[in-house]
């Protein structure tokens, strides 16, 4: 009897999972993708374009990856190029949201669906990018509870950002806010302008510390704002045991290097670069398919620390990996609650 | 002083309008007296030496680019050249475990960027200015094709780490290496028949050559030397930041070569001087500092120094028809 149950039980399963496989054979799969990013020589990017190498490989798509190096016209000339090469689908990461537009008018008009990634252009179909604000706000308040646990409950902000850019902002408000929903009176001392880059931050960083030196939280924009300011700090002679680190994007493996270290680095609010283009290829087979798509799919971000980024990435010498496992198990917002 | 000449006349008045600097160092105390008006700790020990500390990779890339515009020629690589060369000594540190090596690994490649800017320039007959840029852009992409990935510090040496923030007693180590470049500079050209023929070159190449002097290899030399001096520079920024970034230096040999030229280097060459290179650099420094410390807009830093430029160039070009005057008379 027992026997029969399991045999039953078997035959079902193996029922099912031939469903799925159908249902995923009748899927058509498209035979080129091509993607124009704007800035390939970041590491960012470079990680994003190894989740997108990656899922297409898997899926047996045929992916062509343009450089527009932030030229505009560049970008509009690369993504002609590929639809006249005839690509089934088209992924741009726009140089300049108004000039994109043009690009997203001119594949509507050859009927090959398009794919914005990181930010939103007007008559797009579908846009995938993390929600920066949220992404922000999650580091907020792991970095708020590390301050109410370790260092004593009083947060004075150093933040890094990068004005000229509003997924920045919207990092360093979000930021704000979440530390501030764990320590009420939380306290901005300085919001700087780091242009996003390492030796900036070290100076504005260096510059504002003169001002004042009374700050135990540092966030950055991104992951080398973050550090640069941490340089800053360390050549002030301050002392290390009483701040925290957070910074932003994981775009490279800096952030893990740093949470290695010991030292006060002790939040990142992961952005997962290589899901971004995992689930970029995905959106392109949906697209591919007719598929009703979101406006903008939400791709995963998280607070990870020193005692959980492991369970995220591992680290071979330079080459870090993701852990799909974990980070398709992370929630993901329906939509943003800023932008 | 170097680059004056004396007229003999007793005046205080003439005594200023001679000194070549007056202008800049009247700027740059005026500036700094108003900042301290609406932030008082612009004037603690630790701000001054913050400038001087942050100020010493311009001010030494600035002795090497002020030789090199005293020649009439001019180098806009510096910035690629810092970024690669940070990248370069982080890497070699990093797999030799030894901190001389790589230095040496990143000062190689300054010698080796400055023979080509001056082969480019002396043999290829390509102007410096297009020559160099083209040098940026082989740089900035070449470092890249090095490295994408920011190189991280494996192995934290605690000499690596005093290059760019130690002190010899109290004084920082990055500022000990600007005063003693800056002093090998005034024995070159105040004392020297080189610094002699630098000067001769940038002023009149055609009579310089004429008269015997081997101007082309002058002009490498200098070209090394300036490259040399931003490699410092490089391995000075690598050390503050404990890693070698491929996205360094950006904007870096626009601040350097406005430093120079705001300190009455003259583009056409033949004039030049220490003083006022290291007065123009820090004066756009304290801009930079200032703003931040009496927390003003940002971006105000690049508009008050445009006007500061503007304005001081403006009055010295007074001074020196009332010098001309002077001397004349």
């Amino acid at each position: 009897m027992k026997g029969r149950k399991i045999l039953i039980f078997i035959a079902v399963f193996v029922f099912m999972l031939s469903l799925c496989s159908l249902a995923l054979a009748a899927q058509k799969i498209p035979k080129r993708v091509g993607w124009v990013g704007n800035y390939m020589m970041h590491e960012w990017y470079q990680n994003v374009q190894k989740g997108m190498v990656d899922r297409a490989n898997q899926l047996g798509i045929q992916l062509e990856v343009l450089d527009a190096n932030l030229d505009m016209a560049k970008q509009v000339s690369f993504a002609e190029d590929l639809m006249a090469k005839g690509v089934d689908v088209l992924i741009i990461t726009p140089v300049q949201q108004e000039g994109a537009a043009s690009i997203v008018k001119k594949a509507k008009m050859e009927g090959i669906p398009c794919i914005i990634e990181a930010s939103a252009v007007e008559g797009m179909t579908t846009l995938v990018a993390i929600c920066d604000y949220d992404c922000g706000f999650k580091g907020g308040v792991e970095t708020g509870k590390y301050v109410k646990a370790k260092l004593g409950g009083k947060a004075r902000i150093m933040a890094i950002d990068l004005p000229m850019l509003r997924p920045c902002i919207l990092r360093v408000d979000g930021f704000y806010d979440g530390i501030r929903t764990v320590i009420p009176d939380a306290v901005m001392v300085h919001r700087l302008d780091g242009q996003g880059l390492k030796d900036h931050a070290l100076q504005v960083a260096t510059d504002a510390l003169t001002k004042d030196k009374n700050v135990n939280v540092i966030y950055g924009c991104n992951d080398d704002s973050a550090l640069g300011a941490l340089q800053a700090y360390r050549a002030a002679g301050l002392d290390e045991k009483k701040l925290v680190v957070c910074g932003t994007g994981g775009e490279g493996n800096a952030f893990i290097h740093a949470m290695k270290e010991g030292g006060p680095y002790k939040v990142e609010a992961a952005m997962f670069p290589e899901a971004v283009g995992y689930e970029c290829v995905n959106m392109a087979v949906k697209l591919f398919n007719n598929e009703t798509v979101p406006k903008h799919y939400v791709t995963p971000t998280a607070a990870l620390t020193t005692e959980n980024w492991s369970s995220f990435y591992t680290l071979a010498g330079e080459k870090r990996t993701i852990n799909w496992n974990t980070v398709n198990k992370v929630k993901r917002e329906d939509k943003c609650a800023k932008y | 002083m170097e680059g004056t000449q004396s007229s003999g006349k007793g005046s205080l008045w003439s005594k200023l309008i001679l000194f070549n600097e007056i202008i800049l160092v009247a700027i740059l105390v005026t500036i700094s007296a108003a900042i301290s008006l609406g932030a008082p700790q612009f004037y603690s020990t630790t701000n001054m030496l913050n400038i001087l500390r942050d100020s010493s990779m311009a001010i030494i890339a600035g002795v090497g680019m002020t030789m090199l515009i005293i020649t009439g020629e001019v180098d806009l690589s510096i910035g690629s050249l810092v970024a690669f060369v940070g990248v370069v000594t982080m890497d070699v540190t990093n797999k030799t475990n030894s901190v001389a090596l790589g230095v040496l690994a990143g000062l190689g490649l300054g010698a080796v960027t400055g023979l080509v800017n001056g082969f480019v320039r002396t043999k290829l007959r390509v102007n410096s200015l297009i020559g160099t840029i083209a040098m940026l852009m082989i740089l900035r992409g070449g470092v890249y094709l090095y490295s994408l990935a920011a190189v991280q510090n494996y192995h934290q040496l605690k000499a690596f780490f005093d290059i760019g923030n130690g002190y010899v007693g109290f004084m920082p180590i990055p500022v000990l290496v600007m005063i003693t470049l800056a002093v090998v500079f005034l024995v070159v050209v105040n004392r020297t028949v080189m610094g002699r023929y630098l000067y001769a070159t940038g002023g009149n190449y055609a009579a310089a050559r004429i008269s015997g002097i081997k101007v082309d290899g002058l002009k490498i030399l200098t070209f090394v030397i300036c490259s040399v001096f931003a490699a410092i520079s490089g391995v000075i920024l690598v050390s503050r930041m404990n890693s070698g970034q491929p996205n360094a230096g950006t904007g870096f040999e626009l601040t350097v070569v406005a430093g120079v030229i705001l300190g009455g280097t003259s583009l056409g060459g033949g004039e030049g001087t220490l003083m006022g290179t290291l007065v123009g650099v820090l004066i756009l420094r304290i801009i930079n500092n200032g703003i931040i410390i009496l927390g003003w807009n940002q971006d105000l830093q690049i508009v008050i120094s445009g006007i500061v430029i503007i304005v001081a160039i403006y009055v010295d070009n007074k001074r020196k028809i009332a010098r001309a005057r002077i001397i004349s008379t």
